[in-house]
Formats: C-alpha cells, structure tokens, sequence
C-alpha cells in the first residue's frame, strides 16, 4: 500500500515522521530542503520538497510546502509538481523550566491538487484535503518525548474516488547522548512509534475491497544540528500491519531533511 | 575561537579598569555588561535563535550563550545600556522566558569563567 507522503511539518527539533508541537520564533524562517522514498512492492515513490515555515509571532507559524514527485509502477512510471501543502500550526500551551521545555500546539492543513492526475501513476488525488491535528512533547538537554494524533480528511478526487480517511498516532523518545556547547555540533537520536489506519476508498459510494487497513511502523531517527544549520534522517520500518484485500505494504519509507533558519 | 578572543580582548581592556572606581565595578572600560537567565533552553538551535534576536539589539557588541545553564551574557557598546522591556521582549518573542537580568558587577574571574 503506497499510502502518499507525510504531511510533517519540517521542524528543527521535532520527529521527521510525526508533528511536533514546535514553532519558529516570531519574525523567523525556517528553510527545509527534502527528500523522502516510499517502497510498497511494486510501488515507489519518491519526493523532492521545499518547505518553508515563517512565523507571525512565536507561537504562531505559517508555511508551505511545494513537493517535485516522482512515482514509479513496474514498467510505469510519471514525475513532476506534486500536491501543494498550505498549513498553520498554533502553539498553544507551553511551560519553560531550566534547561527543559513542555509544549503543546493544534494544526491545520490543506493539500491543494495542483499535481497532474491524468498520468500512470497519478502524480497527485485530484481532491483538496484537510488535516489537522495535536501535538505535545518535552524537550530537556538530555531526554525527548513526543505524541501526537492526526486526522486527515480526504475529498473526492477528479475521477469520483475518494480516498479513505487517514488516523495517526505517534509516539517518540529520544535522547541526547552527548551535551554539546552552543559552538559544537549537536546530535540527537530518537526513536518513533507511527501507527496509520487508513479508511477504504470509495468510488460512487462504493466501497473498494483492496484498501484500507493499518500499519504499525518502527522509526529511529537521528538530528545533527550545528547553530542555525541541521540535518536530519529517519527510516520507517513495518513492524506490524493489517491491510484489507491483497494489496503491498509498505517494505519501508526513508526520508532526509536540511534545514536552514533565518 | 570568536568568544575566546572576544574575551580575551575584553579582559585585557578591563584590567586597568577594574576596581578603580565603586560606580565603575559593573562596567569594564564603559562596556555594560549583563547576564541573562533564560528558561527553556535546551539546545544550539535555541541558542542561536536568542543570540541572533539579541544581537539584533541596537547597541549590543557581543552574546554568548551557555546552553547548559541557560545563561547569557550580553556586552554592550560603551554607554549603552540593555533595555529590561526590550530584552524581555525579544526573549518572549524567541519563545523562552526570562527569569533574571543580572546587572551585578562582574569580576575577571565570573567573565573567565565562561
């Protein structure tokens, strides 16, 4: 099951498979160059985004993201502009201590279809869909945790599917194995839980046998981040899965993100 | 190697300077200096964040930043002084929270040992 890409938004400190309660400081930018592969069988997707993230005040952010997809189906395959990703993140609690932070935030976004749908594979669904979601976690010098839960919302696309809708929940934890000074370079590694239900498509208020299911993925992760510069790298692997019908699941997903603030 | 020579220069332009007179103690050769406590840092990238945002700061000559003990020492150009709702401003909108200015004299030995 070739399920699309991740909706994350790309964040310094946050998981890469999963949102983050963070948010840039007011008057900030956020710069994120990406790659991210999808492997399901027969199936392979591959994207290349850019991402950037302004915020309007430091709880408050905006941002886009503009995907260059490529996909390809045994002997098949079609590239180009990818589904455009508009979205807003509010924090909306936070607490600081010394040397941790606890925080909290809600977000919203729209996939907006301004990829080609009449290519095999389809670049893109063709429908405008909303996500949203919460997103809490601790971030100390030494530990990290993080949960979130997410919502995706599908419409129907230009030929009369419409895809089922999507539920995430996502834990993490992470650490810091060593304490960097503020001139040295500094990596943490982490580990995420994903879990994805997928609802079936339909078409014409059909419901389609081979969709839809679940998958459960293992994630380690690793940052590297020096000053205003970082790096960052994951790989989703399935632990557990049930899929409806006979359809490929996911052999596994990679993704490596370089950011850059402003 | 910035923050040493930073350092290195501010204290041997103190050294004469230090102890000469009781209203000059929290000066080093007019140079105001200050130490923040910021809650909430937790790594480079936040720190980079607040010495950005402070250096930004109009009269602000130099940052440094501990990570560790989320403090921040803040130099100022000669004559200028650091602006408690400005600086309380700009933490806030960094996205931690200041909790001390710290405007106590600082010795040679305090600045050495950052």
């Amino acid at each position: 099951m070739l399920v699309g890409f991740t909706w994350t938004t790309a964040q310094a400190h946050g998981p890469v498979f999963s949102p983050a309660p963070e948010t840039i400081w007011k008057g900030g930018t956020e710069v994120t160059l990406g790659y991210h592969r999808d492997d399901a069988g027969p199936q392979t997707g591959q994207e290349a985004f850019l991402e950037i993230e302004h915020g309007l005040t430091a709880q408050w952010e905006i941002g886009v993201q503009v995907p260059f997809v490529s996909r390809a189906e045994g002997d098949l395959s079609s590239d180009g502009l990818g589904d455009i990703v508009l979205g807003t993140k509010y924090q909306f609690w936070k607490r600081d201590l010394p040397g941790a932070q606890y925080k909290a935030a809600g977000f919203l976004k729209v996939k907006v279809p301004t990829a080609r749908t009449e290519t095999v594979p389809q670049l893109g669904s063709g429908s405008t869909d909303v996500i949203g979601g919460l997103a809490a976690g601790y971030e100390s010098r030494r530990w990290y945790w993080f949960a979130s839960g997410v919502y995706r919302l599908n419409s129907e696309g230009d030929d009369g599917l419409v895809k089922g809708d999507r539920q995430s929940l996502n834990l993490v934890g992470g650490i810091r194995p060593f304490l960097s000074e503020y001139d040295e370079p500094d990596t943490v590694i982490m580990l995420e839980l994903n879990w994805e239900r997928d609802g079936r498509d339909a078409v014409n208020g059909q419901t389609l046998a081979n969709t839809g299911g679940w998958q459960l993925f293992a994630s380690p992760v690793l940052w590297w981040t020096y000053r205003q510069v970082a790096v960052r790298a994951g790989v989703q692997i399935p632990v557990a899965w049930k899929l409806n019908g006979n359809q490929p699941r996911a052999e596994y997903r990679a993704k490596m993100e370089f950011v850059y603030h402003f | 190697m910035m923050k040493s020579v930073l350092l290195t220069l501010t204290m041997l332009v103190a050294i004469p300077n230090i102890g000469s007179a009781e209203d000059s103690m929290h000066t080093l050769d007019g140079h105001s200096l200050y130490r923040l406590q910021i809650e909430g840092l937790v790594c480079a990238f936040c720190a980079y964040n607040v010495e950005s945002r402070l250096h930004a700061l109009s009269g602000v000559e130099y940052v440094d930043v501990d990570v560790e003990s989320g403090r921040v020492l803040v130099g100022m150009e000669p004559s200028q002084d650091l602006d408690d709702a400005q600086v309380q401003k700009v933490i806030k909108e960094a996205g931690f929270s200041l909790v001390a200015v710290d405007r106590r004299p600082m010795t040679l030995e305090e600045l050495s040992r950052r």
